[in-house]
């Protein structure tokens, strides 16, 4: 437990690293370094749109699931880390 | 009288396309909407035009016309014991267009006004003949019908109705006004006048068609059918006053229709709906197959108490459905009831991801109200079960590397030796250009990529590294002091290329760290030397930080620092296979070699004796008294060719060729150093050679043959702590002096160095590593930080050196 909070820790104090949120099967944020409105807003749409690539990867081939989300915008980047129970969201702006 | 002849063909041939006066036509659609109320009802006649027309008027409910709806209410009214007015409404709302059909019908049925008279008429109709009757009789005698079509025709007879799209209910206008004025025209001359009636023949309208079949006479059945031919005929003949035949007229009893009400409770109707996408049924067939075969693990192993499947009930905590093997698992109801298989969360919030865009959205709209309402509780238990939860430390540890790859992405990239991909996003200074073509003609340089640093390893000294022999991005390295006044606890960090942050795996130790191998059989087992004369060995696999093994208290640990330790693979005994054993020096002048076997075992290879140095003239110094017998041994390495073999390096400055089959005498002695010889190694393409450092500010080559060295290396004036021959390239040695890191190549020069890198840090060099599997440099500091470098511009390794 002490592990998944030093990591958390490191991973925050990254550099570049704008927020980390971890979201429940419901879409529920859990844990966040973000203000609320926009941990909220991230969770929202964040869930949907890794539901929805979950969804592609397995209709293509069922046998298959998503491991890793990223997508990488003019100013950040988000990597998305889905799960059955849980979603880990982290925002990063890859340069400066 | 045309119109009479109109009326009636188109009666004949209802199918016949002949469109002649259409008056008749309309007249007769109103007739029948009158016929039709009188089928309901008790059937009265009419016997005058007029009240014809208001029969007419009255039944037609479609295009009844204001004006005329004085006489509206209708003639026949069928009314229940209440007194409500149940009359039967007309089924039909006749169709305009479809009025000319019907219009005979009607017509013969208002002149008859009777229910038997409708089958009369249906039987006129259905032969087809038409009677063109006399056109003396009354109007309502059925025999006349015609007739009377034709003088109540008459008054339309001017009328050419072709075109059947006129307003139909200026056309009912025109049919009553006409009906009126028929009223004034009747007179008894019209009677005799004559009447020109047309027949024409209808199409045939087959009814019944049975064709007959023939079967040949020499069919198998023809006999059979020739038989029941004959009793046919027999039968027909035979008809004809036969009692068995007889055609009898029967009443049956007009039972009052009953009425029988039954309530039942509501029966509730759900709807249900799902969205089954193909990896959704996958997973339903999965599940299944899966309990399938767990129930047939069970019923192998009858004695288990413990059910496969209820433990991952037990895990989600849900007081779910027994997994039903006929049950497909995935349909879930909308409506949020339970899903029907094994009650797992992820099937749940499958749904809410599955379905539409609207239903998730309004999930989600609650979810934002609720977020700040959402029990603490149970947040926190969720919360700490998903941290638990292997998957999501799993996750973590890749997202923290997916991080750190992005902000030294170019970086690696130089390391693997790939192109670096720019990165669009970023602005691009104009400067780039320039500075990399400078680069390019320096010649071999160091280009600094990253450091290997972290809180826990600031201010330790970096006291060796050992790459692991399986994954070639993992370096451990040791942190423990050189000088006895500065010991603090040890530490090893085991870092990974893909993570500059932070180490893999730390171990703690309580003493400094001096040497560290990875063993070759067992990728993750990790030899350390510590300064107290510990050896022990940890498992780099596990996150547990203790050794698996130790000697810290056996008896046979060494006394003094254990300055260097290697895993060497020994043939045992008579051509067993080889197994692998650590090798250890230290300066109690132990050679000591430990094995795993039973516990912790250790036997001496060798005890390093001092040696009388001579110099060569010098008289010998007679009698100094030692401390100790033994002198201090640093630093050792095993040929690569002969597993016997090994060359140590003491603190004298001796350097002694050993065997393992002799422990008392050296085989070869090698003079030439005058302080502690720091590293010593045998050059991994030439199996003659090997190199040496020590603190008397030289690099020695050697050769195995030879006392003296083949090359001294002077490059500077302070101790060089660490040499290494480099991989790739059979005349390139790299090696650390305090201030200083050092690249040579014997092919250019043996006097310089071609690359010497005076980073200003201030911290002192104190170890230094070729990578594997990269053009790289690791030289690791006095102040904890690991740095690596990439040789660019390198020259080519001779082509005739192959490695061994």
């Amino acid at each position: 437990m002490a592990e998944v909070e030093e990591t958390f820790k490191r991973i925050q104090a990254h550099k570049g690293v704008i927020g980390v949120i971890v979201v429940n099967s419901e879409g529920i944020p859990i844990r966040s370094t973000l203000d609320n409105s926009t941990t909220v807003q991230y969770a929202g749409l964040i869930s949907q749109l890794a539901a929805k690539a979950r969804s592609t990867v397995r209709d293509i081939d069922p046998g298959n699931d998503l491991t890793f989300l990223r997508i990488r915008s003019k100013k950040h980047e988000i990597m998305v880390a889905p799960d059955k129970e849980y979603l880990l969201i982290c925002i990063q702006s890859p340069h400066d | 009288m045309s119109t009479s002849k109109s009326r009636k063909s188109q009666f004949l041939n209802p199918g016949a396309s002949q469109v002649t006066a259409s008056t008749n036509a309309r007249k007769g659609n109103v007739a029948a909407s009158v016929n039709r109320s009188k089928y309901g009802g008790t059937g009265t006649m009419y016997a005058s035009a007029r009240s014809r027309s208001n029969i007419l008027s009255s039944a037609s409910k479609r295009s009844v016309n204001q004006a005329e709806k004085a006489v509206v209410k209708p003639p026949v009214q069928v009314l229940d014991e209440a007194g409500n007015d149940v009359t039967p409404l007309p089924l039909l709302h006749s169709d305009p267009s479809a009025v000319k059909k019907n219009q005979s019908n009607i017509l013969a049925d208002s002149s008859a006004g009777t229910p038997t008279d409708l089958m009369s008429q249906a039987s006129i109709y259905n032969t087809g003949n038409v009677t063109a009757s006399t056109f003396g009789g009354g109007p309502f005698t059925r025999s006349v019908f015609s007739a009377s079509q034709g003088t109540t025709s008459d008054s339309m007879m001017g009328e050419d109705i072709t075109e059947p799209s006129q307003d139909m209910s200026s056309a009912w206008a025109e049919i009553r006004h006409k009906r009126e004025e028929v009223k004034e025209t009747l007179t008894e001359d019209d009677l005799d006048k004559v009447v020109n009636l047309t027949l024409t023949e209808t199409e045939t309208i087959w009814l019944l068609d049975m064709p007959g079949t023939s079967v040949s006479n020499e069919a198998e059945e023809a006999a059979k059918i020739k038989k029941r031919n004959e009793e046919y005929q027999e039968l027909k003949k035979n008809r004809v006053g036969n009692d068995l035949y007889m055609e009898r007229g029967m009443n049956t009893f007009n039972e009052p229709a009953k009425y029988k009400t039954v309530q039942t409770t509501k029966i509730t109707c759900v709807d249900t709906g799902i969205m089954a996408s193909t990896w959704d049924m996958y997973d339903t067939f999965e599940q299944r197959d899966q309990e399938i075969r767990a129930k047939e693990k069970e019923e192998e192993e009858e004695g288990t108490i413990s059910r496969p499947s209820s433990p991952k009930e037990g895990e989600d905590g849900k007081a779910g459905a027994k997994p039903q093997v006929g049950e497909p698992s995935g349909l879930v109801r909308e409506d949020g009831a339970k899903p029907s298989v094994s009650g797992q969360p992820h099937s749940e919030s499958r749904a809410t991801m599955a379905s539409s865009m609207a239903g998730s959205e309004s999930v989600f709209a609650s979810r934002e109200t609720g977020v700040s309402s959402v029990p603490s509780e149970m947040s926190a238990v969720e919360e700490e079960k998903i941290f638990k939860s292997e998957n999501f430390q799993r996750d973590l540890f890749i997202m923290e590397r997916v991080v750190n790859l992005n902000t030294y992405q170019p970086k690696q990239a130089l390391y693997r030796d790939f192109p670096i991909i720019p990165d669009i996003d970023r602005e691009v200074t104009e400067m780039g250009d320039k500075q990399v073509s400078m680069v390019s003609d320096m010649g071999p340089n160091f280009d600094r990529l990253w450091s290997y640093s972290c809180k826990l390893t600031n201010g330790r000294n970096i006291s060796c590294m050992s790459w692991n022999k399986l994954n070639p991005d993992l370096i451990a390295v040791g942190y423990g002091e050189f000088e006895f006044s500065d010991q603090k606890s040890g530490l090893i960090c085991c870092w990974c290329l893909k993570n500059p942050d932070y180490p893999e795996r730390v171990f703690t130790c309580k003493e400094g760290v001096t040497a560290l191998d990875f063993s070759k059989a067992y990728p993750n087992l990790l030899a350390v030397g510590m300064y107290d004369g510990g050896v022990a060995i940890y498992n780099v696999a596990s996150m547990k930080d203790e050794p698996i093994v130790d000697n810290f208290h056996t008896p046979g640990k060494h006394t003094a620092p254990v300055w260097h330790i290697k895993w060497i693979e020994k043939e045992r005994g008579s051509g067993e296979e080889t197994s692998e054993v650590v090798v250890s020096i230290s300066t109690d002048g132990r050679v000591t070699q430990w094995s795993i076997r039973k516990g912790f075992e250790c036997y001496d290879i060798m005890k390093l004796k001092r040696t009388p140095t001579r110099m060569g003239g010098k008289k010998e110094k007679k009698g100094e008294a030692f401390i100790s017998r033994h002198a201090g041994g640093m630093c050792f390495d095993f040929h690569t060719k002969e597993p016997n073999i090994y060359v140590a390096g003491t603190e004298e400055g001796h350097i002694h060729k050993c065997s393992c089959s002799y422990n008392e005498q050296y085989l070869e002695t090698y003079n030439g150093h005058t302080g502690p010889v720091y590293k010593i190694e045998w050059s991994p393409f030439v199996s003659d050679l090997f190199l040496s450092c020590s603190a008397d500010w030289s690099i020695r080559l050697w050769h195995q043959e030879r006392t003296q060295p083949v090359l001294n290396f002077f490059s500077s004036t302070k101790s060089v702590y660490d040499v290494v021959w480099s991989p790739k390239s059979s005349t390139v040695f790299a090696c650390v002096n305090e201030g200083a890191v050092e690249v040579w190549d014997l092919s250019i020069s043996t006097l310089d160095p071609i690359i010497t890198n005076n980073p200003t840090s201030g911290a002192k060099k104190t170890s230094v590593s070729f990578s594997k599997n990269s053009d790289c440099i690791l030289v690791g500091d006095s102040k904890g930080e690991l740095t690596v470098y990439q040789l660019r511009s390198m020259p080519e390794p001779p082509q005739t050196r192959r490695r061994h």
